[in-house]
């Protein structure tokens, strides 16, 4: 992150979310920070129940209300160069909003099929969405609409747009779905695990379309996934999450040539190689339950390489030269 | 001694054995018919055409036309763990239910040493006895497939269809079940019939490897073979299609479009409107799964298969 | 959170909480649960039988607005009374008018030695809940021949509410297996069973009801058409169960669990003993408890056209019948009082049932 300040899209500060249910209060995310440049991409990476996808929501303050709340932090959005917006201080169904949903901030899901409507057409839907946010006639907005599903490689775009959803594989739903995203041009895409529904031949295709389209528009990304693969091909940036907290968080390149917290070492590990039938280093135990977090580090219980005071002492995330850790074994001062 | 499982036709002209103690892996893309084919071979679902032969006590049995009374005699040989952890398990019912319910249903042992036996394979499985009182509500994903294994192996089985038993798993998750099936086929001599969609899964785990897209077998080979020298033009792409793990790479798409309707698949080689090599030849004549030359044990469905040069880009 | 201590409930607990956020159910089920106490032992709850017929009272209006505390002088009693009422006969209409007589009061007193009954059979007594020991306490006034309705209402909520609960039995018993076979085996039976309960409900419920109550003969016992009339209900209205059933059946048919058990060799009754009823028995107690209500209003709208139950015995509908005269509940209002019960208990269970569809939704969770 050695750009200058006013290149920076959005800047999250200590966000957290917490979900106030009846077996107790669940930090989903605890003190998140991350911040992503104009035209450059993150990857959020973590397992299922981390909260990288709550976090990607609060972006938009689409997080599961009324039991999930924005408890602390700032979410700093700065749409044009010194133009400065907290948008956890705007309301949650605000006009304010609502006029960066899709405009400025849109979204792709993993699930392409849950997110279009299955009674109308391909065609209805696009212009529906830029109508939404642009003030132009019908016809226009046909023509944005044809353009845009031009411009994720859809074959036929003008018959497509006649289609309904079902009459879609699921490849090409995922690109009507970034077709709809993109239509207005937003300066931020979050993209959800958008391949994990996908077959692997069809996986490799819409990353290459995501990473085409975004530097021809020229926007930033955050990419959620679960998937280091996915992370290595599409982003230049990657913060690892566990547990509602980001306990690695450097540059794809580094991340990839040395990872330093435990729980990234172990996940790079636990994957089956192609080219070796070496035994897999599994990370034991599983994922702390949720209302019961460890005091000290949530990933000690799990950790081969535990120390005393991981068990007491939440670890701080430190700059190791532009790899910030949360991890005691790399903080010897404080020790 | 050798376990057959022949089959045929019920997918599409499918062909291939398990031997006692291999563990074979099923992999494909959806609508593959890979789930149909491991479900067909216990006969969960009845195939059209074809046969099904298990070894039962060194005399091989066909499965196909037995009546119900012979096949759950049989039915004690086989068990199957299933992708979705959330709905292979009844939430109505306690743990020590579940894993002893094969037991049950055959009537083996007393009900104590029903328990006795589920409490040591808990243990053996990575659970803990006391787990036995609880439901599977309690459980995370990794630990309700960690009950799965067990309800499985309580009958002592000799085969185990895993269909995509880690794929709705985390990452570090999948390497601990990974690893345990690893052990327990060691264990107890288990042949296994693994079905996945990743490839890399499969390599880590089967001895040979069945590819299979949109209801046919395309190749056949040892997981080594396939991994250094593919005979199929959609196992390379499938290769190909696997993620590099570094920073900054892309993976080559072999492949164009999209995969058909199952339910209509294409005329001549199922692969022909998608792949980059396809001739004239392939639109209109669907190659036969044939041995490949120079090899033992190992076969390809295309018609080129001895003209290219196919292999994994890295 | 770091020192919190949780622990994971079970399903049957976690649903039980959820019921019990349903402020309105919750205060059903205590009601239901006292009419239904009150109705099992009501030879004790009633203060008189529901046969005795007090001739110097016919048509005496109800006292229970007549309690008093304070008597004419304005001296305070703890224990509640009432003012001996007597008939008078109008000299212009004819009809008896009922009035105080200021100098006798009948306190009102509990567990009070009166009339003595054999309640269910077995338990001899002469103890009654409430009653005065001199004189006559009608709370919710007579009949045309003198008869208390109060303890008519109590006697005949025997009827009323039991119909319900053993019609719903024999409901869920032919709803389930149908539903379940229906659901489970498909095909040829599954196509079979759905045309004949499609027929079934396209003709009219009450109809259907009237047609086949009229089968009853006439001569029968009443405790004969009691009967009779249960089972019709549960005939009637196994349709809707069975159905809903089959859809439940479907949906788990196609779970990884079924297929795990048919793996390992378990038959097709395990199956569905083990695994299928287990799970669609929420859903059945769901609709069984919502049809309960039903068999009530339909039990009340037999009995007042008369093909229901049959005097000697009595029920809410029955009770009712004295109002087709509209003269009659012009003159003597009291005589509706059956319909509040019948209105209360409806409201009960529906208000039951809702809430037990909520904590069955898992979309609400």
């Amino acid at each position: 992150m050695n750009t200058s300040e006013n290149n920076i899209l959005i800047d999250v500060r200590d966000l957290a979310v917490y979900f106030h249910i009846e077996q107790g209060t669940v930090r989903s995310v605890d003190g998140v920070s991350f911040s992503i440049d104009r035209g450059k991409s993150l990857g959020l990476v973590g397992e299922s129940g981390c909260g990288k996808t709550i976090t990607a929501l609060s972006l938009l303050l689409l997080h599961p209300q009324p039991e999930g709340k924005i408890e602390r932090g700032n979410i700093f959005f700065y749409p044009e160069e010194g133009n400065r917006i907290d948008i956890t201080k705007l309301g949650i169904n605000s006009k304010d909003i609502r006029q960066r949903r899709g405009n400025d901030i849109s979204m792709i899901f993993q699930e392409p099929m849950m997110s279009l409507n299955p009674v109308h057409t391909i065609g209805q839907q696009l212009t529906e969405t830029i109508r939404l946010h642009q003030k132009v006639d019908r016809n226009t907005a046909h023509k944005i609409a044809t353009d845009a599903l031009e411009r994720v490689r859809i074959s036929a775009p003008k018959r497509r747009m006649k289609e309904y959803p079902f009459q879609l594989s699921g490849g090409m739903r995922q690109r009507v779905m970034i077709a709809i995203a993109l239509s207005c041009n937003p300066k931020l895409l979050i993209a959800d695990e958008p391949t994990t529904a996908l077959d692997v031949t069809i996986e490799a295709e819409i990353l290459n379309l995501i990473q085409e389209l975004k530097s021809e528009l020229n926007m930033s990304m955050l990419m959620i996934t679960h998937d280091l693969g996915v992370i290595g091909e599409v982003t230049d940036e990657v913060a690892v999450m566990y547990v509602g907290k980001v306990v690695e968080r450097t540059s794809t390149r580094k991340l990839f040539k040395e990872p330093l917290h435990p729980y990234t070492k172990a996940l790079f590990k636990s994957r089956p190689k192609i080219d070796s039938k070496e035994r897999l280093s599994s990370i034991e135990g599983t994922v702390p339950n949720p209302y019961s977090q460890p005091k000290g580090c949530s990933f000690e219980p799990r950790c081969e390489v535990s120390m005393d005071i991981c068990k007491n002492k939440s670890p701080e995330l430190i700059d190791h030269g532009e790899h910030f850790v949360s991890c005691w074994k790399y903080n010897k001062e404080e020790i | 001694m050798n376990r057959i499982v022949g089959y045929n036709k019920s997918v599409n002209d499918v062909d291939f054995t398990i031997k006692k103690g291999e563990t074979v892996g099923l992999v494909g893309e959806s609508g593959s018919g890979k789930t149909t084919l491991g479900r067909c071979i216990v006969r969960l679902y009845d195939s059209t055409a074809g046969s099904i032969k298990f070894n039962v006590n060194g005399k091989m049995t066909e499965l196909t036309n037995l009546s119900t009374k012979e096949m759950k005699n049989i039915r004690k040989n086989f068990q199957m763990l299933f992708q979705d952890v959330y709905s292979s398990l009844d939430t109505r019912m306690k743990i020590s239910k579940i894993v002893t319910e094969p037991l049950d249903i055959h009537n083996v042992g007393t009900k104590k040493d029903r328990i006795e036996r589920a409490k040591e394979l808990m243990i053996k499985v990575g659970l803990s006895e006391n787990d036995l009182e609880k439901y599977p509500h309690q459980f995370s994903g990794g630990q309700r497939q960690r009950i799965g294994i067990t309800r499985a192996l309580s009958i002592n089985p000799e085969f185990i269809i895993c269909d995509e038993p880690v794929s709705a798993l985390d990452v570090s998750v999948q390497a601990q079940i990974l690893n345990l099936l690893v052990d327990l086929k060691n264990e107890f001599n288990l042949s296994y019939l693994f079905i996945a969609h990743d490839l890399s899964v499969v390599k880590y785990i089967s001895d040979r490897i069945i590819v299979m897209y949109l209801g046919k077998i395309l190749e056949i080979a040892s997981s080594s073979d396939i991994y250094e020298s593919p005979r199929h033009p959609y196992t390379e792409a499938l290769l190909a299609a696997i993620s590099k793990n570094k920073a900054g790479s892309k993976r080559d798409i072999l492949l164009k479009g999209n995969i058909p309707d199952p339910s209509n698949p294409p005329s001549g080689c199922v692969l022909h409107p998608r792949c980059s090599y396809a001739r004239d030849i392939c639109k209109n004549i669907s190659p036969e799964l044939m041995p490949v030359k120079g090899k033992t044990n190992a076969f390809a469905a295309c018609h080129l298969t001895n003209e290219l040069n196919l292999k994994y880009f890295n | 959170m770091d020192k919190d201590e949780y622990t994971v409930l079970s399903e049957g607990q976690l649903m039980l909480r959820q019921f019990l956020k349903h402020r309105v159910a919750v205060i059903s089920l205590i009601v239901l649960l006292l009419l239904y106490i009150i109705v099992i032992f009501a030879d004790f709850f009633s203060p008189y039988g529901m046969l005795t017929n007090h001739k110097d009272y016919l048509y005496a209006p109800p006292q229970i607005t007549k309690i008093n505390f304070f008597d004419d002088q304005g001296n305070f009693h703890l224990r509640p009374f009432i003012y001996r009422q007597e008939a008078v006969r109008d000299p212009k209409t004819l009809r008896f008018v009922y009035k105080g007589d200021k100098s006798k009061k009948d306190f009102i007193h509990f567990f009070i030695r009166g009339e003595s009954y054999e309640m269910l059979g077995f338990i001899k007594s002469n103890l009654h809940f409430f009653g005065v020991k001199e004189g006559k306490l009608f709370l919710l006034g007579t009949d045309i021949i003198g008869r208390d309705l109060l303890s008519r209402i109590i006697f005949g909520g025997r009827v009323s509410l039991s119909i319900g609960l053993i019609g719903v039995i024999i409901l869920i018993f032919i709803g389930t297996i149908v539903g379940t076979i229906s659901g489970y085996y498909g095909g040829l039976a599954d196509n079979f069973i759905q045309r004949f309960i499609e027929i079934i409900r396209t003709i009219p419920q009450v109809a259907l009801w009237m047609a086949l109550a009229a089968i009853i003969p006439k001569e029968w016992p009443s405790t004969y058409v009691y009967l009779g009339i249960v089972i019709i209900f549960g005939l009637i209205s196994w349709a809707g169960l069975a159905r809903e059933v089959r859809g439940k059946v479907l949906a788990i048919r196609r779970s990884d669990y079924i297929y795990a058990a048919e793996v390992s060799g378990a038959s097709s009754i395990r199956i569905i003993i083990k695994h299928i009823i287990p799970n669609v028995l929420s859903h059945i107690i769901v609709i069984a408890t919502l049809s309960i209500p039903i068999m009530i209003i339909g039990e009340a709208a037999l009995s007042f056209l008369g093909l229901g139950i049959k005097p000697p015995m009595t029920s809410w509908g029955l009770l009712l019948t004295q109002l087709r005269e509209v003269q009659t509940l012009k003159h003597y209002p009291w005589l509706i009082c059956p319909a509040g019960f019948i209105v209360i208990s409806v409201l009960c269970y529906n208000f039951i049932g809702d809430a037990l569809r909520d904590v069955n939704d898992p979309h609400s969770r």
